[in-house]
Order: structure tokens, then sequence, then C-alpha cells
């Protein structure tokens, strides 16, 4: 067993913003190094927890504790590193100076040349911050981040706003800094993010942590798709063809999600011909809360 | 580049500041050296507490070598030896070098008005005894030499108006004064000068002479009488050996001038020391009546010449038309000499500003004079300072001792072996304050390039150039009571082109009565003319037949404007006049000439046209 | 400690290649009040006579540029872009932010100050004695404090664009009818009698003050005016900055 305390723990943690609730009693328990992925639709909370763990903002009630210290002491921002969502840097100074000023602030950084070339920034370093291009500029954040050599870094919504090249650009600094031992807690709302990067992967929703699982188990409710149409075709009939996991009836329409969809809809055009309003979808995010939910419940 | 700005720019900034403080420019050169005087000058002269440090003093009575004087607000705290410095804190001292500090002086025979007190205060005159002045105002002064602010003024003492007889010495000046008309008014006629503010009583005895009407000896001898009994001294203008027997025998308690038609006799002599009378000789003013010019030493010496306003200048200047009998100055000196002898007091007055004479000056040169009739430095000192205090009951001032008064005179020198030193003015210190002693400067006179003052010939005649214009004149403006208009008319000038009409009413109220037509600038601010290119002022006149005379008046000086007569009659004149004949004008600030009928009283009419410079 | 200084050194740069990279901030705030002063001291005809005094009220005008603009917007920017909570976030010492930001402040205000000096000594002609060129330097220097305290507390209230239109209304009120731009006396009464609660018109009669310029100055009263001022500008500092700090 490992002594140490954990790298951050939460216990019934709540935020409200006058009378609306952002976080509703939330319980993390995060050990060890590895990417940590809180997935969740805007407004689900995320941002808010964040910021609770930053000490940016007060918690209302629960307690948050980083690596045993309270969240906005000077003993636990040393130990963290941070890209806020909506936040930027000052336009008119270079990357390397902007790096050079956070470095100061921590006991133990990295050094300055160390972090960029970690960060893969030589080829604009010195470019002021506002010439960046917006992967650039996340990437300059992400340095920020780090210099410090913090063992925990909070990315909040790190990939909004970035083509897929530039996200896959940052999604492979990550992963190595992770593989460093360092533990990083990202937020997203992209399903791939979290499914590609991280070791576990927590769903948000409403203020309320809704599943806490592996991306395998997560993968498992999100390969395939969702077929919808009008058809006659009842509900044990369909849940009976080759590749489908679930059915459900929504008024007018029935859901079918699939792991082979041209085989499932070969046999329900054979069993219907008269099928029709036909659609075919990838899972949503609001499926696999619902489907985890009831997983959850069963 | 981040790590290193910070201190790049905080060193250049610091050092530019730095730098910039040393680079800007100071007033240093002439200036600064200005402006340090200026701030020593501006400190002085805001404090009334300050440090005699080892300099010679004359104390009012006698000289004491190398001691301290110590001026607290305004009051004279410590006189010694040895003054521990230490515990004076900061304070500003005047130090030692071969310099005298000597009581403010006291001026025991003036007539003060116009800008008297404020000359006189410049050469360290601190008060002034006035022998006859206007009465208005002496209440004002009486508070005004009691507090001890600050101040450009002398303190006046004054008897207010003189004790004469209609037509007497004394009312020749033109305005009304308040004479005795009989003996029984006597008691009265005092009363009402103590009720005017009068500090003693001055009478006019000229009996046996055929010159003016005076008091006899009855009634002089009553106002002695009537004097003491409301507790004021008595002192007398004479002119006579006999005119000063009688009244010293009559109880005067002093002469307000020596008598210089024979010399004292010993019975008198005795009879003065006896009495315990006091002479006041006023030598310059004799010296000048017998055309001795004393005065043109005082202009030439540049000592003095700088600081002389131009109405001390003036006066200093003008000289009695003609010298009058039975006043011989040798004999003046002589009788001064042979009263000090017999033990009679002797005490330094000036007279000013009568021909000859001038504010503050003469008194310096009062004491010289006194020098010359037997009176050691100390004596003739003591005669401007703690003896006069003595016997005008000055209680405050004249001497410089504990509690008094801190009105003091420091001059460079030891007038104890050269009396001539005093005119070596270093400071002069008016209750404990620092007197200017700079002459306020003067303006430059703008030449006056048109010689035409007045043709009249067109209806903007009466302005015709540099801000001369044509006005009518009186002494109403002096508190006098005549009154003038002009009128230019079409018809009746020479050869019937057109000219000036003037309607004159000369009226009693001020001292010289005038009243005419006068061309030049007379509302202030005065910008003053220049006339130094000319020589003459002719015109043509007719009129009502009287005496008229021609003012001169100075934008400097508000003395009694230097005058030429000129006669008027029905027929046309034409009449020229030297510039020079106008004593004591300075040519170069000159504000503008008046046509004026006038002292006589009277109606008058007159016509003026063809007024020029040449 | 070592790193403390090397933090305020660092932020304190990063504030001067800010605003040395920014003209448009540049320019105007050390450029408006030497224009101002030269067109009145100079060029207007009739100048000459109070260039002196002139220098007097507008190096107090010199100053509050820099504190206000300097300060109020670009604090506000930060907050706006969530440039201050990224330092808030990391182990940054908040004083070494506000530190740098106030020193970096009257380095420009000493700039401007420079300038301006310069400008009076040279092209306006105006000679004083050394002393006075000194204190009166120093006073204006000093004169930075009240507004970088006004300039937080605009920053600490506002956001970036409110920051901005409030900045100018405050910076030219307190400039023309803390008598500025215009000598107090020329002012009606009513106009007079309210600058009294203006700090700038006591921080101009306290270099008047040392310039020895005509007419009745109570030193005394202006100082402790511009004491208490300052207490009361720190106190609403302290308090918008802890109601931004608790959201």
């Amino acid at each position: 067993m490992d002594h140490s305390p954990p790298i951050l723990i939460a216990k019934d943690l709540t935020k409200s913003y006058g009378k609306v609730a952002a976080i509703k009693g939330v319980n993390i328990n995060l050990q060890g190094a590895g990417v940590f992925a809180i997935l969740g639709q805007n407004g689900a909370g995320k941002t808010s927890l964040i910021k609770c763990a930053l000490g940016l903002e007060k918690m209302s009630s629960g307690s948050l504790q980083i690596m045993g210290y309270q969240p906005g002491s000077l003993q636990a921002k040393r130990q963290i590193g941070v890209i806020l969502q909506d936040s930027d840097l000052p336009d008119l100074l270079t990357v390397r100076e902007q790096i050079t000023l956070f470095a100061s602030y921590y006991p133990k950084p990295f050094s300055v040349n160390q972090t960029i070339e970690m960060c893969e920034l030589q080829a604009f370093a010195d470019k002021r911050y506002k010439n960046l291009s917006g992967g650039q500029k996340r990437r300059a954040q992400f340095a920020l981040a780090i210099v410090g050599n913090p063992q925990l870094i909070f990315l909040d919504e790190p990939t909004t706003g970035l083509d897929i090249e530039a996200r896959r650009n940052l999604w492979a600094i990550i992963r190595q800094f992770a593989n460093q031992g360092k533990t990083i807690v990202l937020t997203t709302h992209y399903l791939e993010e979290a499914e590609n990067l991280a070791d576990r992967i927590m769903i948000m929703n409403s203020g309320v942590i809704v599943a806490d699982a592996s991306p395998n188990d997560i993968k498992k409710q999100t390969t395939g798709s969702v077929i919808r149409c009008e058809t006659q075709i009842s509900k044990d009939v369909l849940q009976n063809i080759a590749g489908v996991s679930s059915v459900m009836n929504t008024g007018r329409y029935t859901e079918i999600r699939s792991d082979n969809v041209n085989q499932s809809l070969s046999e329900m055009l054979q069993l219907d011909p008269l099928l029709s309003d036909l659609t075919v979808a990838q899972p949503k995010l609001e499926d696999v809360f619902s489907t985890l939910s009831q997983g959850e419940q069963s | 580049m981040i790590k290193y700005i910070f201190s790049i720019v905080s060193a250049v900034v610091i050092i530019m500041l730095i730098t910039l403080v040393f680079i800007l420019p100071t007033n240093r050169d002439s200036a600064n050296a200005d402006s340090e005087n200026q701030q020593a000058d501006n400190t002085s002269a805001l404090t009334n507490t300050l440090l005699f440090k080892n300099i010679r003093l004359f104390d009012g009575t006698e000289f004491i070598e190398n001691t301290n004087v110590l001026v607290k607000e305004g009051l004279i705290a410590d006189i010694s030896k040895s003054i521990d410095i230490q515990h004076l804190g900061d304070i500003r001292v005047i130090e030692g070098q071969n310099l005298t500090v000597l009581p403010g002086i006291i001026d025991a025979h003036t007539h003060s008005y116009g800008n008297a007190l404020q000359d006189a205060l410049r050469f360290g005159v601190t008060t002034h005894l006035d022998m006859f002045t206007n009465e208005m105002g002496l209440l004002e002064s009486v508070q005004q030499r009691q507090n001890l602010q600050q101040t450009d003024k002398t303190d006046l003492f004054s008897s207010g108006t003189l004790a004469t007889v209609d037509g007497g010495h004394g009312t020749q000046y033109g305005f009304a004064i308040d004479t005795i008309q009989n003996i029984d008014g006597v008691a009265a006629w005092v009363t009402r000068r103590k009720q005017a503010g009068a500090d003693y009583i001055k009478l006019v005895y000229m009996p046996n002479q055929q010159y003016m009407p005076s008091l006899d000896k009855a009634t002089a001898l009553e106002v002695i009488k009537q004097g003491h009994l409301q507790g004021l001294k008595v002192l007398a203008h004479i002119s006579s050996f006999s005119a000063a027997k009688d009244l010293i025998e009559g109880d005067i308690d002093g002469l307000v001038h020596i008598f210089a038609d024979q010399v004292v006799t010993s019975d008198l002599l005795a009879m003065a020391a006896e009495k315990g009378v006091f002479i006041i000789p006023t030598l310059g003013v004799i010296a000048s009546v017998n055309q001795q010019n004393r005065n043109s030493e005082l202009l030439a010496d540049e000592r003095i010449s700088g600081a002389l306003s131009a109405a001390q200048k003036e006066t200093l200047q003008v000289s009695f038309s003609h010298a009058a009998s039975g006043f011989d100055f040798a004999i003046a000196k002589q009788n001064v000499s042979l009263f000090h002898q017999a033990g009679v007091t002797i005490l330094a007055g000036s007279d000013a500003p009568n021909p000859g004479t001038a504010y503050g000056v003469s008194a310096y040169h009062e004491i010289i004079l006194l020098t010359e009739s037997g009176l050691t430095n100390a004596e003739a000192l003591a005669a401007a300072t703690g003896t006069t205090a003595t016997q005008f009951s000055l209680e405050d001032r004249g001497v410089i001792a504990v509690g008094k008064r801190a009105d003091m005179v420091v001059i460079e020198g030891d007038p104890s072996l050269d009396i001539d030193t005093i005119f070596n003015l270093k400071h002069v210190l008016k209750n404990g304050y620092q007197v200017q002693q700079d002459l306020p400067q003067s303006q430059q006179g703008v030449a006056i390039e048109n010689p035409m003052l007045g043709d009249f010939e067109t209806q903007d005649s009466l302005q015709p150039n540099e801000g001369f214009n044509w006005t009518q004149t009186h002494d109403g403006y002096a508190n006098g009571n005549s009154t003038a208009t002009i009128t230019r008319v079409g018809n009746i000038g020479v050869d019937g082109s057109a000219a000036l009409r003037v309607v004159s009413t000369v009226e009693a109220g001020f001292p010289y009565p005038w009243a005419g037509a006068a061309i030049g600038d007379f509302s202030p601010p005065i910008s003053a003319a220049d006339i130094a290119a000319y020589t003459h002022i002719t015109f043509d006149v007719k009129g009502s037949k009287g005496n008229y005379r021609v003012m001169s008046f100075s934008a400097t000086s508000a003395n009694i404007p230097p005058s030429q007569n000129f006669d008027v009659s029905s027929q046309w004149q034409h009449i020229r006049l030297p510039l020079s004949g106008f004593k004591g004008l300075d040519h170069t600030q000159v504000s503008g000439f008046a046509f004026v009928a006038g002292p006589t009283l009277g109606e008058y009419e007159f016509v003026l046209d063809n007024v020029s410079l040449e | 400690m070592n790193r403390i200084w090397q933090s305020f050194v660092l932020e304190t740069g990063a504030e001067l290649l800010k605003a040395f990279r920014a003209p448009e901030f540049i320019f105007p705030t050390l450029g408006m009040p030497v224009a101002f002063y030269s067109l009145f001291a100079i060029l207007l005809p009739g100048s000459s006579n109070n260039s002196a005094h002139l220098l007097a009220t507008y190096g107090v005008f010199a100053v509050m540029g820099p504190a206000i603009f300097g300060f109020g917007i670009s604090v506000a920017n930060e907050r706006d872009k969530g440039w201050l909570d990224l330092k808030l976030a990391a182990p940054s010492q908040g004083f070494s932010y506000i530190g740098a930001k106030v020193f970096s402040t009257l380095l420009f205000s000493s700039i401007s100050l420079i300038i301006i000096y310069l400008v009076a000594g040279f092209g306006a002609g105006v000679e004083l004695p050394q002393s006075t060129w000194a204190m009166m330097l120093v006073s204006h220097v000093l004169a930075t404090f009240p507004f970088i305290l006004i300039g937080l507390i605009i920053g600490f209230s506002c956001s970036g664009n409110a920051a901005i239109a409030i900045s100018n209304v405050i910076f030219l009120a307190l400039a023309a009818l803390g008598g500025l731009w215009i000598p107090m006396m020329l002012f009606p009464q009513s106009m007079q009698t309210f600058a009294h609660f203006l700090p700038t018109f006591h921080l101009s009669e306290i270099a008047l003050f040392i310039l020895g310029a005509s007419g009745e100055r109570d030193i005394a009263y202006h100082l402790m005016i511009v004491g208490l001022m300052s207490i009361i500008l720190l106190l609403l500092t302290t308090l918008a900055w802890s109601k931004q700090r608790s959201r």
C-alpha cells in the first residue's frame, strides 16, 4: 500500500452560485500517475470542480485536498500546473518570456529550454503570443502548466477549438507526460479524447459523477451505431437480430443499437419492407450517459 | 531580455532622474545669487526676531563696544557681552565687522505729508515729531505707532495745527485752520487739539515784525498755561532773540527753531538752563534760508543720492527764493553752541520738507550740523535718539534697552570717531522687521513727440498725444474746496481761432489752493512723459486780472508741485516760461502741467490758447 | 527571498516589455501631458510667465496617465482574459504581481516626468533652484501613488471595456476639475470649492507650494487631505481586491 496521501481527494463536494447548484456532492479519489478524464457536457460542473481544486473558487460544502494540502494554499499550488478554459496569455510577450516568468514561481522548475523541448515549442518560442496559431497557443499554455515540474496537472478543455491535427499533437505530449509519472486531470466533452487519452474516465452530468469507469467499459457502451426508424417489428424480435445490443422505443420511432449495422439493417428490411424514416448515427454522449446511468442502476 | 529589462530601465530612469536635477537650468549665475539674497531678504523681512552679534552699540546715550543685542518679536529682549546662542535655535544673526547699531532716528521737527513717512523710514528715521500738519488722520497714527506690526511707515507724533491768529504764520497756505480769536478762547482751542489727537501744542510767536500778524505776548503765554493745565508740552516757533526770551520767561517747554538774529545773552542762557528748556535748532533749514547750499553736498553723496525718491530729491534741490534777514547761519550755530555749553538740551530736527531739506536724510544731516555746533558725536546722536525720547516722554523708543521697541539702524563704521559714517546705512529695523531700503523702481517716461499740447482747433484737440489730455484741475482732489470748468470755444482764441475757456473758483481749504485747466495724465496708472528734449513752455492767455501760476506735476512724487507765476490781463499775452524754472521737477518723469488761478481766493475766468513746448 | 526577488524582477520585466511593445499605450500616456504642456506653456502667446506654474500642475497630470490607464485598464483586461486567474492558480505571490505593476508604473511616471521637465527647463525657460527642482520632482513621483490606487480599484471592479470608459472619465474629470490644465483661480467659486474633493487639486497645490508660487497655501492641510484620501483609496482597493477574490 502507498502511504502517501492521495493526489486528489474530494468528499461530498458541493458548489453553488446563489441558488444554482453546479456541483451536487462529488466524491473523487485519485491515486498515482495517469490521465484522468472528467467527461461531461458544457455546464456539467467540470470547470467549477477544477476551479475549486485550484482554490480560485470556494467550495460550498464538503472537502477537497491536493496531496494533503488545502486548495489555494501555496503548498498545494506548487504541486499543480494548469490550463484554464478560456484563459489567454498576454499577447505581447514571447512564449519564452512567459515560460521564464512562470518558472520563477516554482521551487524546482524545469529549465526554460527543457520545457520548450518537451512541449516542442522550438519553432515559435521567440514569437509573440498573439502571432501563434490556436494549437501553438495551447501548447504554449501547456508549457506554462508543466514548467514548474508539478505532480498534478489540470487541463480544462485543452483541445476545444483545435483542429484534429493540433489535437492529436497535444494528446501525444499529454500522454508522454503521464508516462513520466505525472497525474493529469483532463476535462473534456469529446468522448474520443477521453477514450484515447484517459486511464480512467469519470462522467459528470448536472453536477454529479454518473459513471467512473475504465475506457474499456466505456468503449463497450460506445462502439457501434444507432439505427433509428419507424417500423412494425416488435422489440423482442429486434433484440434477437444479429449485432443488436439494445432497443428503445421513443414514440413513433424505434432506436436500435447495433455493433454490425449492415447485417442488422438487412435483417430488419427483410422482416419489415415498409420500414421508413431510416437514419443511422454514431452514439451520442447522452446515449452513453443514459446507458451508463442504467448500468449503474442495474 | 525579460531578465534584464528591469535592471536596465530602472537604472536608466533613476540615473536620468538624478541627472535631470543637475542639468535643469537654475538661475545660478546672476539670478541665483539674487534669489538667495531675495530669500534672505524674504526671511529677514518676515522675522521680527534676530540677534546682533559682536557689534558696537550706541544705546541712545553712550557707545558700548563689542556687545550683543537680542531682538525678540519686535522688542529688545537682551543686551549683554555674552549671549548663549545655543538655545536660541535658528535665528537671523547680523554680525560684527565694524557695524554700529543705533536706535531708530527721531526727527524732532517735520511737516509730514505726502510720502513723508515712507521716505523717512527708508533712511532709518523711525519717528517723526511733526510740528504742523493736517489734523485728519492723526488719531489713526496714534493707533499705528502703538502696535508692533510690520510697517513701511515711520511712527508719527504731531502738534496737529498750530496756535496762530487770523492771517498769521500758518494761515498763508490757503486752508482754514483753527485760529485763536482772543485770549478767552485759548482753553477751548487747546482742548480741541487734544481731541484731534495732538501730542503737544505748538504756537507761533513772531511779535515786532511787519510781515504778518502774530499772537500777542499775553495770548501766547495763555497758550503755554492752558497747555500745561491740560497736561501737554507747549513748543514755540520763534525767529528772534526777543521772542525766545519772552517765551522762556513764560515757561515754554521747547523752541522748535534757534534764533539767528543775534547772539544769545548770558542772562537768557542762564534762565533757559534753569527753566530746563530744550531747543530744536533746525540748523539745516536755517542754512538753506541763509543760502548755504549745504543740501548740494547731500545730493552729491552717492551713499545717499541713490536712495532718494523723486520727491526727496525735489525738496532737497529747491531753495528759498531769497535770503531773509535775521537768519545768519553762523550766528545760529554759535547760539546752539552757547546754549549747549550752558547746559540747555539741544535736539535734532530737520523741518523737512522745507526748501533744501528732505525727509529722512536731513535728520542725519542735522546730526552732522550739531557736531559742527559744539556737540560731541555721542551728544549729537543722543539729540536724535535718547535725549529726544526723554524730552518728549516717548517711553517705548529712542534708546536700546530691554523692553524697548526694536526700531534700530545699523551703520558701517564707528560714528564715535567719524560722524560722517552715519550715512553708511546697512540695515533699518522697524518693530524688529527689516525695512526695505531700496527705492521702489520708477517707471521710464515716454518722450513727448508733438510739442503742441493744445491749439484747441478741433474737437479732439483735448486729447492731443501720448495719453495726455486736457481736464479741469482743482484742489478738490486734495480735499480742497476750489472748483473749475473748462470749455473749448470756437472763436475766442487768438485771431478768432478756437481756444479753451476756463472758469475757476478758488476757495480756502487746502494749503495751496488752485483751480484751472491741466494737460497731462492724472488717472492712475500714470504714464510719465519725458520732456527733456524741450526748454520752454509757451502759451497765449487773457482773462480776469490776478495772480496765476503754471504747476508742474511729477509722475513719481506727490510733493508740492514746482510752479512758476504769470500775470493775466484782458489783452492777449504770449507767455514763455523756461522749463528749468520748475525747481526740482524731474524732466523725464512728468505727468503734466496745470494753468491755474490761486492761491489768492476768488473767482477767475481766462482763455488759454496755443499751449506748446519748445 | 532570492526567488521572490527574481520573480518580482521578471514580473516587472514582463510589465515593461508589454508596455514598450504597445505604442498605442506609450505614445498617448507619455505624449499627451508634454504636448498639452508645450501648448500652454510655450506655444500660446503670453504663456512664458506661467510656465513654472504649469509645470507644477502638468507634472501631476503626467503621472496620472500611466497610473490610471496602465493600471486600471491592464488589470481589468488581464482579469477578463483569465490571465490573472492563471497567475493566482500558479504559486506566484500576489504582491509580486501588484508590486511589479506599481513599480513599472512608477518607472513610466518618471519617464513621463523626465520628458516634461526637460521641455520645461530647455523649452519653456523654467529656471529654478536645484533644491526646488529636486523636491518638486520627488513630490511628482510620489503623487503617482494615489492614482495607482484609483487604477487598481477600477481594474478590480470593472470589466475591460467598462474600465476603458471609466478610466477616461475619471482621468479627464480629475485633470480638468482639479485645475491641472487651467489655473484654479480662473474657475468659478463653486468649482474651486469642489476641487477640494479631488486629489489632483491637493497634489498640484503641494507642488505649487514647493515651487513657491504666488498665493497662500496651507501645506499641512493639503498633505493631510492627500494622506486621508490615500487611506480611503487603500481601503477601497482592499475591498475591491477581496471582492474579486471571493467569487
